[in-house]
Parts: structure tokens; C-alpha cells; sequence
């Protein structure tokens, strides 16, 4: 068994960055709120070809990820990208795949 | 492609099924008369689970865990399909709630919440009691602000492992993440935000 503590944050992180994106719903999730702050969770689902329940479950591994977060402004209800995330997560990428030799 | 929708009647309103119409629009409607969550029917009644509810020990606050430990001990005590039932019903409790005039009144005029907080405070007014959430649920107005307890949501999770000794991997009938009950957050209720 390997043990966890011998990798560095930026690999935990870009890992855990890469897991959120390992569904295609999840990328289809992210596309669509980069463009979009969705008014509540229906206008999402309206955008899948899925039930409403495993998009709930999809939103929630993406907000464990740190990379979306949903935020009540009454009246409004939005689930929004977190930039901050978005931004270290395309950093760590970008440094991943840097050409190779 | 989703197989069927499935709907309560009681739950439907102008808006949803226009809303039906304009997703399925060669959709077709059938009613089960008398319709029942096989949950309640058979293995936890409202009336069990507000029992449990009951159980929460309050006087361990600040300790969750203990908080919860009754209703886990009683529940991983029951027969297993219990524990889902549990779920079921606590879900529909939770969707319930999920609403703007619901998250209106969770926090100060002019402030907001996060999701996953309003979501913490849903499951607080569950774990209340009956008595608070049917008050709840009329009357919006009394949101209590400032309650939460995320810990309500560990309950079947921890009786299912307790029971099983497995990680419990079940989809509750409601969805209770905020935002996907279209009746507490379509367009046409915003009007009755206070």
C-alpha cells in the first residue's frame, strides 16, 4: 500500500481536480455554468440528458471538489463556478502537461 | 434518456405541468391510485420516524456525534429495509423545505446563505421534530435563523454501516441538495417571497 502523505499538495490537488472532472456530465456541468450562473439546479438538469437525481450527485461531487459553489441571494439561486478554483486548477494542469521530452 | 417521471399528484401544480409539457411534449400521464412509498407502507411510518427523530439526544450538544447516536443505535436496530425507508422519508422532509421563501426567511433581510449552509439549516427543522416542521412548512415566516445541524444527514449512512458494515449506496426518493425542488424555486414564486 502506498502511503498518501508522501505526495505534495500539488499532486493531492491536481488529482483531486482531475477526479472531479472523470464524468462527462460533470464536464458538461462545468461548461455550462462557466457561461451561465443558473438561476437553481433545474436549468442545469435541463442541460443533461439524465435524471435529476444523478445530476444532484454530479453537482455535489463538483462542489467537494471546491470547483462550483451555490449561494442563496434571495430571491436568486445560483451555482457558480469558484473562480479561485477554476483559476489553480487550469495552473496545475497547464504545469502537468507541459511538453514532454 | 429518462424511463418515466415520477410525480405525486398532491405535488403538482400549473407550473409543473406546464413545465411536464414542455419537457415531454409527446409525453403521457398515468396514475397509480392510492400510490405509496413502498418504504411507508411497510417497514417506517411517519409516525416511526418522527419516533426516532425524538431520540435525538440534545442534552450532548456540541457533540454531534453523540447528538445522533440514539437514532442510530434504534434504527441500525430495525430491519434493514428500515434504514433506506429512513432515508426516504427524511429526504422528502428536506425537499419540502427546499424553497425561496423558505431561504428567504433562513437569514437577515439583506444577507445570504450558501447551499450547503441552507441545506444544514432544512435538516436542523427536521431534526426539531414534527411539531416545528409542520410549522415550518405552513408558515415560512418561521424559519428559525441561525440553526443547523449537518449531522442529521450522517444518520442512515452510520446505521446502514453499523447494521451492514458496508458504505450504504442509495439514492433517497426526493432530492434534497438545494435548488431542485422546482415548486419552492420556479419563476412563479417569487412573488410569494415576503
Amino acid at each position: 500500500m502506498t502511503d498518501t502523505t508522501t505526495y505534495t499538495d500539488i499532486e493531492i490537488k491536481t488529482a483531486r481536480y482531475a477526479k472531479a472532472l472523470s464524468h462527462p456530465a460533470r464536464v458538461v456541468i462545468l461548461r455550462f455554468l462557466e457561461t451561465h450562473c443558473s438561476c437553481f439546479a433545474g436549468d442545469i438538469s435541463a442541460q443533461l440528458p439524465i435524471a435529476d437525481s444523478t445530476v444532484s450527485q454530479h453537482l455535489k461531487v463538483l462542489k467537494e471538489a471546491g470547483l462550483i459553489q451555490g449561494n442563496i441571494h434571495p430571491p436568486a439561486i445560483q451555482y457558480c463556478i469558484r473562480r479561485e478554483a477554476w483559476d489553480e486548477a487550469r495552473q496545475l494542469f497547464e504545469d502537468f502537461f507541459q511538453p514532454c521530452c | 434518456m429518462e424511463a418515466a417521471v415520477k410525480i405525486p399528484l398532491r405535488d403538482l401544480t400549473p407550473a409543473s405541468v406546464r413545465a411536464l409539457q414542455d419537457r415531454f411534449p409527446e409525453g403521457e400521464m398515468y396514475i397509480v391510485p392510492e400510490a405509496q412509498p413502498v418504504s411507508e407502507a411497510r417497514v417506517m411510518s411517519e409516525e416511526k420516524f418522527w419516533n426516532l427523530i425524538s431520540l435525538l439526544d440534545w442534552s450532548q450538544t456540541g457533540n454531534d456525534d453523540a447528538v445522533i447516536e440514539p437514532v442510530v443505535r434504534n434504527l441500525a436496530a430495525m430491519q434493514e429495509a428500515a434504514i433506506p425507508a429512513f432515508y426516504d422519508l427524511l429526504s422528502e422532509k428536506l425537499f419540502l423545505l427546499d424553497g425561496r421563501s423558505y431561504a428567504t426567511h433562513s437569514i437577515e433581510v439583506g444577507s445570504s446563505i450558501s447551499s450547503d449552509l441552507f441545506l444544514y439549516a432544512r435538516c436542523a427543522i427536521v431534526a426539531n421534530g414534527r411539531t416545528l416542521f409542520e410549522s415550518v412548512l405552513k408558515n415560512p415566516e418561521s424559519f428559525p435563523q441561525n440553526l443547523y445541524f449537518e449531522a442529521l444527514l450522517d444518520i442512515p449512512h452510520r446505521a446502514w454501516l453499523r447494521k451492514t458494515g458496508l458504505h450504504l449506496d442509495y439514492t433517497p426518493c426526493y432530492i434534497f441538495e438545494t435548488g431542485f425542488n422546482p415548486n419552492g424555486w420556479g419563476a412563479d414564486t417569487i412573488n410569494a417571497t415576503a
